[in-house]
């Protein structure tokens, strides 16, 4: 398309060139014209004054004046002569002479009309017949109106030496005006193709412009006026990693002031926010809106990462001191922001996005309104691969869950399973979650895989009726976007929730407890039971249980598998088996790996165990 | 057809620029005749030339010609007629200035295409007109 558009481009101005070309060749022919036309008459006068010197010099040895002065019948014979050379084009044919006050008069004119009588002045034009009169050389004088040319050509009559008189022939022609008239009918043409071409690069130009608003419009935001993802299609096709820092942007609670303001409040801020990020950063700055609050900026690359920070520093500052009015409304927003600083670090520049994406998750995670950037650019080992492959296998419905059973090892009867997450490659080999979740964790495919491992366990639930715990971070309680699937599933299978058990890990250090323990309250009231996974290590701390709706607390693994040659463990795991007896809170130990670990267990009266001794992951 | 029209633009062209070679010829002459006044009354008789004279600035046409400061005159009836002998009369053709030139002052005509001026001395002497050193070349003895 680019190319048929420079052959025509090149075809059109070839023309162009060409026709111009045609039409100041119109003009250079007619002045050749003229020209030829002027010196072929020029020629022609030379001859005839050449002979009408001959003639007159034939009547005179001498003294021109004072003969055709005192003889006035000659003076008509010659006037007659004269006049037979004076038929057109040569208007007038006549001579004359200088006095002695340098004035030029009659001596003959052989003029068919405005015949001049003999010693009469005429006015002529003095320099150039003072020329010939003193170079005694012949004279073209050429007199030019707009199509008309007047020419008068000068011939000294010398006798002895002496300038006697001067013939003039005055002669004018038609012939150039009607060439030009001729020409001018060429050039009409010209002007008619010229317009032609004119309206056509009017027309062109305008098409170009309607192209241009067009283009503007696809790959511009309609609502914040920043660059849409179209515009980032194509800009991450041809962007030079080394020359910018990737910063994902994304607005703290933005669904609170759609669900409490309004969408138009919502637009609104979304406007004011893009406008706030323009008057931050400059021209040569990269402003995307990347999905509905979330926007992407590439900053062009200052000389040290420092400016970097500062610049989203000041961001983050500016949007928080900011106060939006809304109807009278004051509104107040924050945001976070996570980076990547060093984009060329990586293999592609959307796995460089992608890392800006997971820090933007650590700063909603690690309490929002925070600026996050990698800490380990450099030895992040993230491929695009991994997270694709995930992403090929929820797509292709290669996610199997295999469930571990939960023992009560009063009665040794399962209570309960433990539903694993695995992938199937190609091969139909299973892939652990070592080897992918943490690699997707911050990203939409996790959302995506959590969807897929909620709908696997329903479905399961549903067929054997069995109660089946899964794997959720706290952070994903916490997190609007993950605990809004969550929820979304658990209501679309009220009847099957009861049989649900959540386990939850402490993946970080907790924030916004109040926000967590009422969306806990809210899963509970469907009959869903929580548990706190891994509890004894880590991020553990005992004050969860204050604000957090528990109703299992698993001990973890590593205490468990120790039990019987460190003390410390043991008195670890007694003593937290004593608090949660305290709390009337169900126990289970994991990792239960051979039957001494199962009879400590029982001696500390710990219900509830699971681990490879009582029964292995499998399909259920 | 074609010569016709081209001959129509060259009349249209060569009557603009006379016309306005003339007026500027009219505008020096009459300058040079009489340096000190601001308004020259004029008396003409010939209608176009009205039109002609109307255009310039320092001129004053007049219909009665004993309170014209000078005449210009384009036909034999004028001079002929006696009551004029007075006034100082400009002509507008070679032959009134040759037939005349006993009474008039001067005449500017158009001869081969080119604009002539003529003054008579004994004319100018005759009312007391001394014209600028530049015009000596006009001022002829006898026509």
């Amino acid at each position: 398309m680019k190319h048929i558009n420079k052959i025509v481009g090149i075809l059109i101005l070839t023309i162009l060139i060409l026709i111009s070309y045609l039409f100041i060749s119109t003009h250079s022919i007619e002045k050749q014209i003229s020209k030829s036309i002027n010196d072929l008459f020029v020629h022609h006068v030379k001859e005839v004054s050449k002979n009408i010197e001959k003639f007159i010099k034939g009547y005179f040895k001498n003294n021109l004046y004072e003969k055709l002065k005192s003889d006035e019948k000659l003076r008509e014979y010659l006037q007659n002569s004269l006049s037979l050379t004076a038929a057109s084009p040569h208007n007038y044919v006549y001579i004359l002479y200088r006095d002695k006050k340098g004035r030029y008069r009659y001596l003959l004119d052989g003029s068919n009309e405005d015949r001049g009588e003999f010693d009469q002045k005429l006015d002529v034009d003095q320099k150039s017949w003072d020329e010939v009169y003193y170079t005694t050389k012949d004279k073209v004088i050429i007199h030019k109106s707009s199509e008309f040319i007047y020419i008068t050509y000068l011939r000294p009559i010398i006798i002895d030496s002496k300038v006697e008189g001067v013939i003039a022939v005055d002669f004018t022609s038609e012939l150039p005006a009607t060439i030009s008239q001729i020409l001018n009918s060429v050039k009409s043409i010209f002007n008619y193709i010229f317009l032609t071409f004119l309206a056509l690069f009017l027309i062109l130009l305008y098409q170009y412009i309607l192209y241009l608003k067009t283009k503007k419009y696809a790959i511009t935001d309609s609502l914040t006026q920043v660059y849409n993802r179209v515009y980032l299609r194509n800009f991450l096709e041809n962007i030079n990693p080394n020359n910018y820092a990737i910063l994902m942007l994304d607005i703290d609670h933005f669904k609170n002031i759609n669900d409490t303001y309004g969408h138009k409040a919502g637009d609104f801020i979304l406007r004011e926010f893009a406008n706030i990020l323009k008057t931050i950063l400059r021209e040569e700055d990269i402003i995307v809106r990347y999905g509905g609050e979330e926007f992407l900026v590439f900053l062009k690359k200052p000389e040290n990462e420092k400016e970097i920070l500062k610049v989203a520093e000041r961001i983050r500052k500016t949007i928080e001191n900011f106060s939006y009015e809304y109807e009278n409304y004051q509104i107040n927003i924050t945001v976070s922001i996570g980076i990547t600083l060093h984009p060329e670090r990586f293999k592609t520049i959307k796995e460089a996005i992608k890392i800006a994406d997971e820090m933007l998750y650590k700063a909603k995670r690690g309490g929002r309104n925070k600026v996050v950037w990698s800490k380990k650019e450099n030895f992040i080992e993230i491929t695009y691969k991994d997270i694709y492959f995930v992403k090929e296998a929820i797509d292709e419905n290669r996610v199997v869950c295999y469930f571990q059973p939960i023992y009560n090892i009063k009665n040794n009867k399962i209570v309960k399973y433990e539903a694993l997450v695995r992938l199937l490659d190609k091969n139909s080999d299973l892939i652990y979650p070592g080897a992918f979740l943490e690699k997707i964790v911050y990203t939409t495919i996790y959302n995506s895989l959590t969807k897929k491992v909620l709908n696997i366990i329903f479905e399961k639930i549903e067929k054997t009726k069995k109660n089946i715990s899964v794997n959720l971070n706290l952070s994903d309680i916490t997190d609007n976007m993950v605990f809004s699937i969550i929820l979304k599933e658990i209501e679309n299978n009220l009847a099957l929730s009861k049989y649900l058990t959540i386990e939850l890990l402490e993946n970080e250090s907790l924030t916004n407890q109040k926000e967590l323990g009422k969306r806990l309250e809210q899963l509970k009231s469907y009959g869903v039971k929580v548990a706190i996974d891994d509890f004894g290590s880590g991020y553990s701390n005992f004050e969860i249980f204050r604000f957090l709706p528990i109703d299992i607390l698993k001990i973890d693994g590593s205490l468990i598998k120790e039990i019987e040659n460190s003390k410390i463990s043991y008195s670890i795991v007694k003593s937290i088996t004593l608090f949660a007896k305290d709390l009337d809170i169900d126990i289970v130990a994991e990792f239960v790996e051979n039957e001494k670990i199962l009879k400590i267990l029982e001696n500390l009266e710990i219900t509830y165990a699971q681990g490879f001794y009582l029964g292995k992951p499998s399909k259920l | 057809m074609k010569k016709i029209v081209i001959l129509l633009v060259l009349v249209i062209n060569l009557i603009a620029s006379v016309t306005k070679i003339e007026k500027e010829i009219y505008s020096t002459i009459l300058k040079a005749l009489f340096p000190q006044k601001k308004i020259i009354k004029i008396w003409v008789d010939n209608h176009h030339k009205k039109k002609l004279f109307r255009k310039i600035n320092l001129v004053k046409l007049t219909n009665n010609y004993k309170n014209a400061d000078i005449l210009f005159v384009y036909n034999t009836k004028t001079l002929k007629d006696e009551k004029r002998d007075k006034a100082i009369i400009f002509v507008g053709k070679y032959t009134l200035l040759k037939d005349y030139q006993d009474r008039v002052i001067g005449g500017f005509f158009w001869q081969k295409g080119r604009p002539n001026i003529i003054f008579l001395r004994k004319n100018l002497e005759k009312f007391n007109i001394t014209l600028p050193s530049n015009f000596e070349k006009y001022i002829e003895d006898r026509v």
